[in-house]
């Protein structure tokens, strides 16, 4: 049975329940409201967002569910991501923010996850200057704090 | 994460969460939500840690916990500074390096909660290394390179360790049967076994028993294990994937010894035997006959035989790396068997003091590895075949030669080197200028000194060469202020 997504622009979106459901958020709306022809309302997510959004979950709509493994190597790496998705993420920055944001909205682990550690590989390799110029972040900390945070922290500087 | 919004989500028609709650579209970003913020950075590498934490107070709050979640700490920093940072923030890894002196017992009073040790010329003793492990029974990945003073009640401590995957241990010399066989059978999910220069002389593992073990690499470089080690503990490793026996120069191993490990053998993608020199060839041959998955293979120094070869090419399907060098029971028809058969060979060592001749360049034997990326063949005896008949001696051996590596288009490092080897441009040493990837470009024990014209060819035939090395003074000085002059962006050595 499709279920109808309305996006922040009124614009409506017919899909599977099946994919509507990889997001945890609409799959409990689904569970609380019961069988409904209501339009689920999604007043965060523009039109332009959630084709993309619907795209991935399309895409992974067979995927079985993550599981947490406690016992794994707590160091997590970012250079596992699927061809498929490393290309669904070269978009520009405003849209792979605005990616997230849904993501973590709607509640899809996966995409956040993608969405993620495709900003950390954005950061990798480069000075604190330079972090900062590539996502536009004012520095707030006074010289002396930062000194004292260099200070801190120079065992890891090296290597 | 989605707390705030799951909360709203019982009436989702009437209160379905406003654009005000969380996230919003346009101008929020999401490195202002704390939690994706932390978990952005938690597929960081340490040094990106280090720059996150003096980028603003927001990257602060969420990097500073995965900073210290690893403490490196080496010898020339040698003061306790890190210490309440420590504490505070908690912690998975401990990476001692060059601390002689180190305070163990410090660390295992503050560390509770450690998933990985290493401690690398920082010697452990028996009790040191028990309180540690005792205060962190979780430790997954255990590496221990200077395990001079250990002996077999180490072994009983880290055997307490239920969730070890990889144990790392190197230089120790009391070991006993019952110890290792205690570890086996007591760290079920143990993955990764690396005992390299450990004294297993007396170590049979006769009372191993036969239930499965979940390795899948197994290193056992210079440690004069006897065979019936290998066979004990191979035969219970059915999931195996990659074994070096490496440098074990006593090992004995037979056809007899491998037949029976057979099945368990046939999933193995790495072997190294490199100076297993009483590894008999009939034993390579059975095995390189039982394990088509085989990538990577290294007999440097060993006996392998044409029958070696032949067994690699028709079997080993998948092969990419085989080191050769220093084999002195293969023949130049066997290395032509293979290299004209073995098409998806990607890095090649034949470095020979002579027993290989130019023979193998022979114009009308096209070598099939045509992705060959890397190539050694140092030492080649370029003054065979001798006869004139063929078009003239020395010479024309050159020129097959260089005609035939011209045609590994796809070689990024090449190695050319020997008492018999002249690189000179008249006898066609150009072809080589058609190796339009190389990037590497090595000469070694030449015994004639380059020519100017030869020098001044290397220098610029390869677009992308980023190193090149002389060895053994075949580069006259002022040549190397040349190269500095020429080619700046030049990596020389």
């Amino acid at each position: 049975m499709p279920v109808t997504l309305t996006s922040l622009d009124n614009q409506e979106f017919k899909v599977d329940k099946e994919v509507a459901e990889r997001s945890i958020l609409i799959k409990n709306m689904i569970e609380d409201v019961g069988e409904s022809d209501a339009p689920i309302p999604l007043p965060n997510v523009s039109a332009a967002v959630l084709t993309k959004v619907i795209e991935y979950c399309e895409h992974h709509r067979n995927d079985p569910v993550q599981v947490q493994d406690e016992t794994d190597d707590p160091r997590k790496r970012s250079n596992d991501i699927e061809e498929w998705d490393m290309k669904f993420m070269q978009v520009d920055q405003e849209m792979l923010f605005e990616i997230i944001l849904a993501a973590n909205y709607l509640d899809i682990k996966p995409l956040l996850d993608v969405g993620c550690k495709t900003v950390a590989n954005i950061i990798k390799g480069k000075t604190p200057e330079e972090i900062r110029k590539a996502f536009n972040i004012v520095n707030d900390f006074t010289p002396e704090e930062e000194a004292q945070i260099k200070k801190e922290n120079e065992w890891a500087e090296d290597r | 994460m989605a707390d705030s919004t799951a909360t709203t989500a019982g009436d989702p028609i009437a209160g379905a969460p406003t654009p005000a709650l969380s996230s919003g579209s346009g101008s929020v970003s999401p490195l202002n939500i704390e939690e994706v913020l932390v978990e952005i950075v938690s597929y960081l590498d340490r040094q990106s840690l280090h720059s996150c934490v003096t980028v603003s107070k927001k990257f602060y709050r969420a990097a500073i916990r995965s900073l210290w979640k690893v403490v490196h700490w080496k010898g020339t920093t040698a003061d306790n500074c890190f210490l309440p940072e420590f504490i505070r923030y908690g912690h998975y890894t401990v990476e001692l390096q060059d601390n002689f002196n180190a305070d163990l017992e410090l660390i295992a009073r503050i560390c509770t909660n450690l998933r990985e040790l290493r401690l690398a010329w920082t010697p452990p003793t028996d009790e040191s290394l028990q309180r540690i492990l005792e205060s962190s029974p979780k430790i997954s990945h255990l590496y221990l390179y200077c395990g001079r003073a250990l002996t077999h009640q180490a072994f009983q401590s880290i055997s307490q360790l239920a969730g070890l995957r990889r144990l790392d241990l190197r230089n120790m010399i009391k070991m006993t049967d019952g110890a290792l066989i205690t570890l086996l059978r007591s760290c079920p999910l143990l993955e990764h076994l690396n005992l390299e220069d450990v004294l297993l002389e007396n170590i049979f593992l006769d009372d191993l028993g036969d239930k499965p073990l979940r390795l899948r690499i197994l290193g056992l470089a210079r440690s004069y294990l006897p065979g019936t080690f290998v066979k004990n503990l191979l035969s219970v490793s059915p999931e195996i994937k990659e074994v070096s026996l490496a440098r074990n120069t006593r090992t004995i191993l037979t056809k007899e010894d491998i037949l029976p490990l057979q099945d368990i053998l046939s999933q193995l993608t790495y072997l190294n035997l490199d100076s297993c020199r009483l590894i008999e060839s009939d034993a390579m041959e059975t095995l390189f006959g039982t394990c088509p998955n085989l990538e990577r293979v290294n007999i440097g120094s060993t006996m392998a035989d044409d029958r070696c070869l032949n067994a690699l090419s028709t079997n080993c399907c998948r092969l990419q790396n085989l080191n050769l060098s220093w084999c002195n029971h293969i023949t130049d028809e066997g290395v032509i068997n293979f290299l004209t058969t073995c098409t998806t060979l990607k890095l090649l060592d034949i470095r020979t003091l002579g027993t290989i001749s130019s023979a193998i360049f022979h114009p009308k034997k096209l070598w099939a590895c045509r992705d060959l990326e890397t190539l050694n063949i140092t030492g080649v005896y370029m003054a065979r075949p001798s006869i004139a008949a063929f078009g003239g001696g020395t010479a024309a051996n050159h020129a097959r030669m260089f005609e035939q590596l011209g045609r590994l288009r796809s070689l990024r490092d090449l190695v050319l080197g020997g008492s018999t080897l002249t690189l000179e441009l008249s006898s066609g040493m150009s072809k080589l200028g058609e190796l339009e990837d190389l990037e590497s470009f090595r000469i070694a024990s030449l015994e004639v000194i380059l020519a100017e014209d030869e020098i001044r060819w290397i220098v610029d035939s390869w677009p992308k060469l980023k190193r090149i090395k002389f060895e053994s003074g075949t580069l006259p000085p002022p040549w190397k202020r040349y190269f500095r002059h020429q080619r700046p962006q030049l990596i020389l050595g």
